[in-house]
């Protein structure tokens, strides 16, 4: 089938986890043979082929907010919609977060295709609906999954807050998880070696992720004491792009600063060399539909603590492949990464089995089967 | 000319451009020229006229306009699919992305009708930029201009670097302006043909 994929981000372009999920969406539909076009945000208007997947980049203009941004951004990928469907005709367009909503919708009316939604996350859980802003947002999701055909959403436990919030048919909400890319993984991380990242009498922790509310880290600078009381040999390795200064000050205002390095946002191999390094890695996470970084952790078999919210409670079998911490609970934490760094012989045990579990489950071939079986009942009910 | 495709903003008496839109639909269908207007304001009962309203609120006008003109796309491609038209009249920034999108898809000449720009308008909000983008990419793609007042010509002549061949300038107080739209009609459809 002719798939048209809409994501505001696209890698090399990449900010949360979206572009990763459309990339890797993206091979695994081609590689099953089918034709798979992306529209994706680029500073200016290109064009390039990989593994057989068509990106097509198109700019926006300047707009005083993100929204009004992703208006005029959606109004170019209509256009340039319309002139991929004059060579190919598309069959189903596969649209990802509010940002794509209105392009999208655009798309779905002017062309008469049938539509998928991915909601990835929701502005209720990443910030609140508290201004006309965040509202805005909110009803952006809504219209989402009003218009969709078929809506995609990443976690069982969010699959049930998208039936709550927007009340879509409930047979129109299908649950997929995330997947993961272990050739990819294992290719970026194949001449990773500990020793260029820590000294041998060290126990990194490490955390991936955005530095914002919705991430958590403010829980985990109020754990690192606790951890260092039972473990002074550990230090704590963030990477993420974010509000990076707040939590180097709050770092700083507990003591810690010598034991919490903060890298900034940093390129897919490093993040993926740092899992495969780390004793443990800890995603404190307030709110999570998915959580990639379970993954990325068990590729590299390493274990990781986790707040016990959103995809977190399927992606980390507690005691198995990692642990679970009470959402927003320092305590919480502090014990349970002192409970792994504990007992060495456990963690690499939970990350081998992490790991097994990303093998059997989280395949993107496996993903991608599910994903065009949701695309044939939209096209199949249009 | 068998059909024209009017996008207006509003279509009523109460306000210029829908006293413009109401006066041009209405003599265009005098000659015997089938008119199908679609508007996202109109209390006028008529078959050839559709509403198109956006089902979801927005924060602020430009919003409200982008996703108005979802409706306004999918209304002219139904109108399209069962009637077929000849030609888009655009009016406006408030209807040129369902003008440009729809004359890309339709490969018909789109006519492009300018009462003022954002810079005749001051320039004044935070949307300013954005809106006057959409202007100018109005003004690119459509095959002519047609503004209703000097200051209007000027601004697009000048802050929009439109060509002086691609706008004409027709007076909608001097008698028979509608002739003239339609003259412009002609020569649109005349180019696309040997296009």
């Amino acid at each position: 089938m002719n798939v048209l994929l809409l994501t505001w981000e696209f890698p090399p372009n990449k900010v949360g986890g979206i572009g990763s999920h459309c990339y890797d969406l993206s091979r695994e539909l081609t590689s099953m043979g089918h034709e798979v076009d992306v529209i994706t945000y680029g500073e200016q208007e290109s064009e390039e082929e990989t593994d057989g997947v068509r990106v097509h980049r198109v700019p926006s203009t300047w707009a005083p907010d993100t929204i009004s941004w992703a208006m005029f951004l959606g109004h170019r990928m209509e256009k340039k919609a319309i002139e991929i469907n004059k060579e190919r005709k598309i069959e189903v367009l596969h649209a990802h977060d509010w940002m794509t909503v209105p392009g999208a919708v655009g798309i779905k009316k002017m062309l008469g295709v049938p539509m998928a939604f991915t909601i990835h996350s929701t502005e209720a859980g990443r910030n609140g609906v508290y201004s006309e802003y965040s509202r805005m947002i909110n009803d952006l999701e809504w219209y989402g999954t009003y218009e969709a055909n078929e809506i995609i959403t990443v976690g069982r436990d969010f699959s049930e807050e998208i039936k709550s919030r927007f009340h879509p048919p409930a047979e129109k909400v299908h649950y997929i998880p995330n997947g993961m890319d272990l050739k990819r993984y294992d290719e970026a991380t194949r001449n990773t070696k500990r020793s260029d990242y820590a000294g041998d009498w060290e126990k990194i922790v490490f955390f991936a992720g955005r530095m914002v509310r919705q991430k958590g880290v403010e829980h985990l600078i109020d754990a690192v004491p606790n951890v260092l009381k039972e473990h002074r040999d550990a230090k704590f390795v963030l990477a993420g792009g974010g509000n990076l200064d707040e939590y180097r000050a709050i770092a700083a205002h507990k003591g810690v600063s010598d034991k919490t390095y903060f890298l900034g946002q940093v390129d897919e191999q490093m993040i993926f060399s740092l899992f495969k390094i780390a004793d443990v890695s800890v995603a404190p996470s307030v709110y999570e539909p998915f959580g990639i970084v379970a993954l990325e952790s068990f590729a590299g078999e390493t274990p990781m603590v986790a707040s016990s919210v959103g995809g977190f409670k399927e992606t980390v079998k507690h005691e198995w492949s990692g642990l679970h911490t009470y959402p927003a609970n320092s305590q919480s934490i502090a014990d349970q990464l002192n409970r792994v760094l504990s007992d060495e012989k456990w963690g690499s045990w939970m990350g081998r089995n992490g790991r097994k579990d990303t093998e059997e489950n989280y395949r993107w071939d496996k993903i991608a089967a599910y994903t065009t079986g949701v695309y044939g009942r939209a096209m199949e009910l249009w | 000319m068998e059909r024209v495709l009017l996008l207006c903003n509003e279509l009523s008496e109460q306000n210029p451009t829908g006293r413009h839109c109401t006066y041009l639909k209405n003599y265009l269908s005098e000659k015997g020229i089938d008119t199908e207007t679609v508007s996202f304001s109109t209390n006028q009962q008529d078959k050839n006229v559709h509403s198109a309203r956006p089902i979801v609120g927005a924060n602020n006008p430009f919003n409200w306009a982008m996703l108005a003109n979802n409706e306004m796309k999918m209304q002219g491609r139904e109108i399209h699919e069962k009637k077929g038209f000849d030609l888009i009249h655009a009016h406006d920034w408030i209807t040129a992305p369902a003008g440009m999108a729809l004359s890309k898809l339709t490969e018909k000449p789109l006519i492009f009708t300018l009462h003022s720009t954002e810079n005749n308008r001051g320039f004044s909000n935070q949307h300013s930029q954005v809106v006057s983008s959409i202007e100018w990419w109005a003004t690119f793609e459509a095959r002519k201009v047609i503004v209703d007042n000097l200051d209007a010509y000027n601004s697009v002549k000048y802050d929009l670097n439109l060509p002086e061949h691609k706008v004409r300038l027709i007076d909608p107080m001097q008698f028979g302006w509608q002739e003239k739209v339609l003259e412009e009609y002609q020569k649109a459809k005349k180019q696309a043909v040997k296009a």
